[in-house]
């Protein structure tokens, strides 16, 4: 509620400050409630506090945000991206978290002409035959982190990776990247129900096994109760994952057993940058505790879609923000990227460590980058319309 | 009622909904039309509440069946739907033919149960559907009408759904009024002494809940036309825990009713998580005062539909 | 399959149906007693978690935490029978059905509101880490052999409970003796009471159990909650007995179901099948027995 409040509130204020300029209207789609909440929200929170660095502006327009709740749900997102769209007038959505949901509303929602511009999911089949000229996807493709796990992996000697993940599109995604970059002997491949309580069946297995380390895609509470029974099974053998295995939101639920893990990640609060330290400074000042990395992605967009809009001359319209994101440049938290044909991005990907930081809470340790300029492996399918 | 006074009703509300589409933006006319389909599920469910006193926890899973086969069968090559529709809603008979089967042969709280649990084994089927899109699932092309009917014009989408529910409606209220209805009441009230004149009230269940099922199936097909997605949450127990509360915020053992209690539910759910992201929490918090409040009609006239609890208390 | 992990295999089943039973007895006992279907049963679960680690945390001890957590969950469940599901008893199934479903979304985003959406922490015990030896090459770990040790004593409590107490008899008498109970002189409204929390703080304990090893979070308890009705149908709806051979049988076929159908009918279709397993289960014995295991 507040979050929306204050938007129609801004735009009150800003209708009498600023009757020279339209305000850049931006639709924020996001899952805002239920379990996956978490995610959504702290988006919000990176999206907010790029906003009131930027003075509230973006390329220099003053902005009125609307928030809508997809709930997690394909049916509740089309409806809300109705809302945006057809009531609110909105030709610009961003937020769009969960990769579900963006797969829901791509479809519509670019059939009405919008421009959308995903801080978080980035979807296989979006990158390939799906691409359109109207989507971007400023954060990631599946694929990219754990191609880096797979490449650290090899480069470190293993030889022997036991890869286990979550049983959905995400989970083959990341999953399979992991196991396509691998060198070494895939010991097995096993994927668990998206609600699965307990894992020890699956860890008893993986202990008579006896792999040289673990590979392992869970998110959420999945991940919080995967990492804490991985630790409590004493295995000896060290865990490697993607940024969502461990992340500030779920350091407090993993604890002690958080501490070692091995993530690969587009953007780590560890990464050494102006940039990046203003952000997860201003973060931690405002929340307690570190950003995630659905809150770096939403701050992100903020500065990318700040530079394309001084790239378009002010112009907001779905076409003119196309071709200033096709040549954006900016300072960005995560170093230098850039889109790719497919309008995913190209990007290194890092290795950070989670360790007991000296003041006795969790933090992450940069180890360096995994692989340099990662692309994702369905741009060769995408046929993108001019 | 005076018929003057139900006549004049009917007319006022036939201009509204034949009005609708012109006063409405989009998103509005998209929103009524998610009130209308769902409708069409909570009277299927609302024929088994109200008529047949079984309550089903896992009509969701109808809805869900209605949308696969849609989806499916279009991503097959078919695309008409003039051969889509019914084939999905078939499907969702079948299924509803063989849950059905074993589910009546229990009762009460039972039934809830076992309901719930069959419907949770469709819902993991639709989970481990890989080629489409697991529990992410895959986007529908909306299904064709020979040419006749524009699929992606919100309006004739709204009057086709429309009259669709206009038509199951009418023919509800004529079922329930049927020998067939009467039976099924008759069942609900006095098992032994319909078996005694030599009908079994397992085969009157049985129908009523095939065709509840094929409405719910009906109404999937038609959602996942209007969102053009389709998701393993079509057939989630929550979404059959809000079937059952659309067929209460209406009014059970009425089929219309079933129309209020979605066009409430689903205008509650919209107004409620745009005010605020804890709307669970005062959805559920309605729900309860609702119940709790109700001490009027429904459930009274609930009371009687359900003779098996006082037979046990 | 060696013999070795065949064992830990079955101890992991062993502990999966302990937890199921706890959530499971709790359901079963309400509708026995008051013929009341309880979906807020699964709050409960997500409220032991939370109610532990806060006490937990307030009094730097587990130890402390437990019993204060579980008075906590007392309080709840005494509240929730109260204000609301007492006056459902006279009401149709639907109405309790859905002010039970009502509070599950209560209770779900009322942890939120209390607790925030970051996850909270919950270690095991000290005096609980480790593992011991089972049998040789066979370590498992010392919390989940406590588990299934503590929910079996719990069911054996019960077992005594029910059998040799009069708050037994008078649960055991159940919905077919109520006139004949309220003849006796009992306060029912009071019994009520005490069937209520019995089987809500039996459903919390699971959830405090369970936070150790799993994660304390909004939404919890909703698989528990779906798995324990199935356990309450298998079982015979009512029955205690038949409630424990149920879970026992859903921790079993779930645990081996994961573990032996990928390798027995390949990775995709095995996985599907083992995510289905426990309804495919439930549907033969329904086929057998439509009113459960323990039905006459």
């Amino acid at each position: 509620m507040k979050s929306y409040l204050l938007g129609v509130a801004a735009s009150v204020a800003l209708s009498g400050a600023a009757m020279a300029q339209e305000p850049f209207r931006i639709g924020f789609l996001s899952t805002m409630s239920g379990v996956s909440g978490v995610l959504g929200q702290d988006q919000r929170r990176g999206f907010d506090l790029a906003l009131e660095h930027l003075g509230g502006k973006i390329g220099g327009l003053p902005v009125q945000v609307v928030e809508a709740d997809d709930k997690f749900s394909a049916a509740d997102a089309v409806q809300q991206m109705s809302r945006l769209i057809d009531r609110e007038k909105i030709q610009v959505i961003t937020g769009l978290v969960a990769s579900n949901v963006l797969m829901a509303i791509a479809k519509p929602a670019l059939a009405k002409g919008a421009l959308l511009i995903s801080a978080n999911a980035g979807p296989s089949p979006l990158a390939g035959p799906g691409c359109n000229p109207n989507l971007f996807v400023m954060s990631f493709q599946n694929d990219q982190w754990s191609t880096g796990v797979g490449k650290y992996l090899s480069d470190k000697g293993y030889k022997r990776v036991y890869f286990m993940g979550m049983n959905f599109q995400a989970g083959w995604d990341h999953t399979k990247a992991a196991i396509r970059n691998f060198t070494g002997e895939k010991v097995a491949e096993v994927y668990t129900p998206v609600d699965q309580l307990d894992f020890s069946a699956e860890l008893s297995q993986l202990r008579a096994a006896k792999p040289d380390a673990v590979y392992a895609f869970y998110v959420g509470g999945q991940a919080i109760a995967f990492v804490k029974q991985f630790a409590q099974a004493k295995l000896d053998i060290p865990l490697f994952g993607g940024n969502g295995l461990s992340d500030p939101t779920l350091f407090e639920g993993q604890g002690d057993a958080a501490i070692g893990l091995t993530l690969g990640t587009h953007w780590s609060a560890a990464l050494e940058n102006p940039v990046n330290k203003k952000f997860v400074d201003g973060f931690v000042k405002a929340h307690g505790r570190l950003p995630s990395e659905t809150a770096a992605n939403g701050y992100d967009d903020v500065l990318m879609l700040d530079a394309a809009v001084k790239e378009s001359g002010g112009k907001t319209t779905p076409d003119a923000l196309r071709e200033a994101l096709r040549k954006v440049k900016y300072a960005s938290i995560r170093g230098d990227w850039h889109f790719n044909t497919n309008q995913f991005p190209v990007q290194n990907i890092y290795m950070e460590q989670v360790e007991r930081k000296p003041d006795g809470k969790l933090g992450l340790k940069f180890l360096g980058i995994a692989a340099k300029d990662v692309q994702d492996p369905y741009v060769g399918e995408c046929k993108m319309a001019k | 009622m005076n018929p003057m006074f139900r006549n004049t009703i009917l007319v006022a509300l036939a201009a509204i909904f034949a009005a609708a589409p012109w006063a409405l933006d989009e998103f509005s006319l998209n929103l009524v039309t998610r009130m209308l389909i769902f409708g069409i599920a909570a009277m299927g469910v609302d024929l088994l509440v109200g008529f047949a006193g079984l309550v089903p926890l896992g009509h969701a899973a109808f809805l869900g069946l209605g949308a696969y086969a849609a989806g499916i069968l279009t991503d097959m090559g078919l695309e008409s739907a003039f051969v889509v529709w019914p084939l999905a809603i078939m499907v969702g008979a079948l299924g509803a033919a063989i849950i059905g089967g074993l589910s009546l042969r229990s009762s009460g709280l039972y039934f809830i149960m076992i309901t719930l649990a069959f419907a949770q084994m469709i819902y993991y089927v639709f989970q481990s559907l890989r080629a489409y899109g697991g529990d992410d699932g895959f986007a529908l092309t909306r299904n064709t009408f020979a040419g006749l009917i524009d699929p992606y014009d919100s309006r004739a989408f709204y009057f086709l759904t429309l009259a669709i529910t206009l038509v199951i409606f009418l023919l509800l209220l004529r079922v329930v009024a049927s020998p067939f209805g009467v039976a099924l009441r008759a069942a609900r009230d006095n098992e032994a002494r319909l078996a005694a004149v030599g009908l079994p009230a397992f085969g009157y269940r049985l129908v009523a809940f095939i065709l509840s099922g094929a409405l719910c199936a009906f109404a999937g097909v038609l959602l996942a036309n209007l969102t053009g997605y389709i998701t393993p949450g079509y057939g989630s127990w929550p979404q059959s825990g809000e079937l059952l509360m659309m067929v209460l915020l209406g009014t059970a053992g009425t089929i219309w009713g079933g129309l209020l209690g979605a066009a409430i539910f689903v205008a509650l759910s919209e107004v409620l998580s745009e005010v605020s992201d804890h709307w669970m929490f005062y959805l559920g918090l309605l729900i309860v005062l609702r119940v709790l409040l109700a001490g009027g009609e429904t459930t009274k006239l609930l009371k009687r539909l359900d003779p098996r609890r006082r037979a046990d208390g | 399959m060696t013999f070795s992990l065949f064992v830990e295999q079955v101890f992991n089943g062993l502990q999966l149906g302990m937890l199921l039973f706890l959530v499971a007895v709790g359901v079963t006992l309400v509708f026995g007693v008051m013929n009341l279907v309880n979906l807020s049963q699964g709050a409960l679960v997500m409220m032991g978690g939370f109610l532990l680690a806060t006490a937990t945390k307030a009094t730097s001890s587990y130890w402390l935490g437990l019993p204060l957590g579980i008075a906590a969950l007392i309080v709840i469940a005494m509240l929730i029978e109260l204000l609301v599901l007492r006056r459902l008893y006279a009401r149709p199934h639907i109405d309790q059905v859905l002010a039970t479903f009502g509070l599950m979304l209560m209770f779900n985003e009322g942890a939120v509101m209390i607790w925030g959406r970051d996850p909270v922490f919950m270690a095991i015990p000290a005096a609980l880490e480790g593992s011991v030896t089972l049998l040789p090459g066979v370590a498992y770990p010392i919390y989940r052999l406590a588990v299934t040790i503590f929910a079996g004593a719990l069911g054996v409590a019960l077992h005594f409970l029910i059998s040799r107490t009069r708050l037994g008899m008078l649960i055991r008498a159940g919905a077919d003796k109520r006139e004949m109970i309220q003849l006796l002189g009992v306060d029912i409204a009071f019994l009520y009471l005490m069937v209520f929390c019995l089987g809500g703080v039996l459903g919390g304990v699971a959830g405090m159990l369970l936070g150790p090893i799993s994660a304390v979070t909004t939404g919890m308890g909703d698989p528990i909650l779906i798995l324990a009705l199935v356990c309450v149908v298998i079982g015979g709806l009512g029955s205690v007995g038949g409630a424990f051979v149920a879970a026992m049988l859903v921790g079993m076929c779930d645990t081996f179901g994961r573990v032996l159908l990928p390798q027995a009918l390949g990775a995709g279709t095995g996985q599907a099948i083992a995510n289905m397993i426990v309804y495919l289960v439930m549907a033969a014995i329904l086929i057998w027995r439509p009113a459960g295991l323990a039905s006459r």
